[in-house]
């Protein structure tokens, strides 16, 4: 069981993260530069938060009010960055062996090593250089090194980032194979909408150096709650809102009013799939213009506002310069509430 | 021909950039670790030496060190130390003058070290000391190199301050830049020249040798960030 509660102010940024994490993993998801790596470095104690608690199965690492701080050379953590940070000047074999503790026998820790290159299919690579590998094998190297301690909190800093994107999908494989097999808490960082639903089970947004409440990754991805939330859960159309009188919400960007009974609604999203153009149209339609075409989606502006883009599902039927109604399903429709 | 001026001056040299060499990556470790206000105070004064006129350096260690000073004078009642006037009062003088060279290269180097492999090191449990001797000094060798290769340049080519502690006697503290000032003076041209060459040479393969560090502690880092 993990608990964090901490904060730290920077200049420009305050980070805020409240989470609570049991044997899973859960994702640590937000925009770039919303403090996910910044939380990682808190919890693996290379940087000292200004306040709060953090504790794993009971033993607290950092605890602000008891003066309680424990040096990241003592957590036992396993910390994976995007870039593996594997250590240039050593060979694969003597990365691996850094991982392990020191204080045991040489031999032992050299079965050790043997096993884990075993288990990650890295034992031709023993003398290499990190130079002399590839994207995926540092990748590997990297996880085994980080597990080879056996730690019990394993922090992955966006892992696949730094890989091309035909060999991800055969790592995430690999890695969804290392996380089932792991007894313990894995945070997993990323900014990745379909990486978070592939690998995690629940998800906690950040936004702004703010945690926000973990949920469930099938109702963040189908009823986020937050802005935020929403475009990170790939919410093509999202847009804030006045409520003018007892359930009527203002659309002021998209020009319309739409029917509300949501209590307190800051905001609105629909996805582009679930928007279809109509020649007319009743209660959740906005009136707009076809600006272009594609493949992929058809793209519309509101004929009050031609810079409000709106993104609808491909329809071919209907021609550039057409005043159309976007029309959504009640059913589809995401209110949204102030970010936490 | 007498060589004492070419030996005096590499032993002056060769000492004093062990001397940087130590200092030089200390004090670039070290500063990282305080905190910012303290930082640039502290670096600006590392850094001041590179941008005084060594006649200024050889004044404040004239003021601290001679005999007429108070500190010089205590050294030399209690010690017997004269500090100023014999071949190793250079080395104070070249090793202050030449430090920012070392200093600003190794932090330059440092720096450019990934602050991951640091974190990732602290969490697998390796010590500080490790990661100092075993990740970063190795990491940083060539651009460590070559801050040592320009200090020993610049250490070698030391004129003002020098010449203010030591003053020039020969066979004693004569150096090859105060040999060259002095033939100079004495219109000994054509001996001067020979110091002029031998000087030039030195210099010259000196540079070299750094160009090579540099160029291969480029290309690694070319390598790594691959």
């Amino acid at each position: 069981m993990l608990e964090v509660r901490i904060e730290k102010s920077f200049a420009d940024f305050h980070l805020k993260i409240n989470l609570n994490a049991g044997n899973e993993t859960i994702a640590l998801l937000g925009a770039s530069g919303a403090g996910k790596t910044m939380t990682l470095k808190c919890l693996a104690g290379v940087v000292k938060p200004d306040s709060g608690y953090v504790a794993l199965d009971g033993r607290v690492w950092f605890d602000s009010e008891k003066q309680v701080f424990v040096p990241p050379q003592e957590r036992g953590v396993g910390l994976l960055f995007q870039n593996y940070a594997l250590f240039p000047n050593m060979t694969v074999r003597q990365n691996l062996l850094c991982g392990l503790r020191r204080d045991t026998p040489r031999h032992e820790r050299d079965s050790a090593v043997e096993s884990l290159m075993e288990r990650f299919c890295i034992s031709e690579l023993h003398s290499h250089l990190p130079s002399q590998l590839s994207g995926g094998q540092q990748q590997r190297v990297a996880l085994a090194r980080c597990l080879a301690r056996k730690p019990k909190l394993l922090l992955l800093d966006e892992p696949f980032a730094a890989l091309d994107s035909h060999l991800r999908w055969r790592l995430e494989q690999e890695l969804t194979n290392t996380l089932a097999e792991f007894d313990g808490t894995t945070l997993y960082v990323t900014h990745d909408c379909d990486e978070t639903r592939r690998l995690c089970k629940r998800v906690c947004v950040v936004h702004r150096g703010c945690s926000q409440a973990v949920v469930n990754v099938g109702d963040w991805y189908h009823r986020p709650i937050t802005k935020s939330a929403a475009q990170l859960a790939g919410f093509e159309n999202v847009t804030e809102i006045n409520i003018i009188k007892e359930g009527m919400a203002s659309l002021d960007e998209w020009a319309t009013s739409w029917p509300c009974e949501e209590p307190e609604p800051i905001g609105v999203a629909f996805r582009a799939e679930d928007a279809s153009i109509e020649p007319n149209g009743k209660d959740f339609v906005i009136l707009c213009r076809i600006v272009r075409s594609t493949e992929q989606e058809t793209i519309v502006v509101t004929t009050a506002n031609p810079s409000a883009f709106i993104r609808v599902r491909a329809q071919a039927q209907f021609a550039v310069g057409d005043t159309v109604f976007v029309s959504i399903p009640r059913e589809k429709i995401v209110w949204l509430q102030r970010e936490e | 021909m007498d060589w004492f001026p070419l030996i005096n001056s590499l032993r002056v040299a060769a000492i004093s950039t062990v001397l940087i060499f130590l200092l030089g990556i200390w004090a670039a470790n070290g500063i990282t670790r305080l905190p910012a206000w303290l930082k640039g105070a502290v670096d600006t004064v590392l850094t001041l030496p590179l941008v005084l006129p060594p006649t200024v350096v050889g004044f404040f260690l004239l003021k601290t060190i001679s005999p007429k000073a108070a500190l010089g004078a205590f050294l030399l009642d209690a010690f017997n130390w004269k500090l100023t006037m014999t071949w190793y009062s250079a080395i104070f003088a070249t090793t202050i003058v030449a430090f920012p060279l070392m200093y600003r290269t190794a932090r330059g180097s440092f720096e450019q070290l990934s602050p991951e492999w640091e974190a990732c090191a602290a969490t697998m449990g390796l010590s500080r000391r490790f990661i100092f001797w075993r990740i970063k000094l190795p990491n940083c060798k060539a651009g460590l190199l070559a801050g040592t290769v320009l200090s020993f340049a610049r250490a070698l080519g030391e004129y003002g301050a020098t010449s203010m502690v030591t003053g020039y006697i020969p066979g004693k503290t004569a150096t090859v830049a105060t040999t060259v000032y002095q033939l100079w003076r004495e219109g000994n041209d054509g001996l001067a020249y020979t110091w002029v060459l031998i000087d030039l040479a030195i210099s010259m393969v000196v540079l070299v040798a750094m160009n090579m560090f540099e160029k291969r502690g480029g290309e690694a880092r070319a390598r790594s960030a691959d």
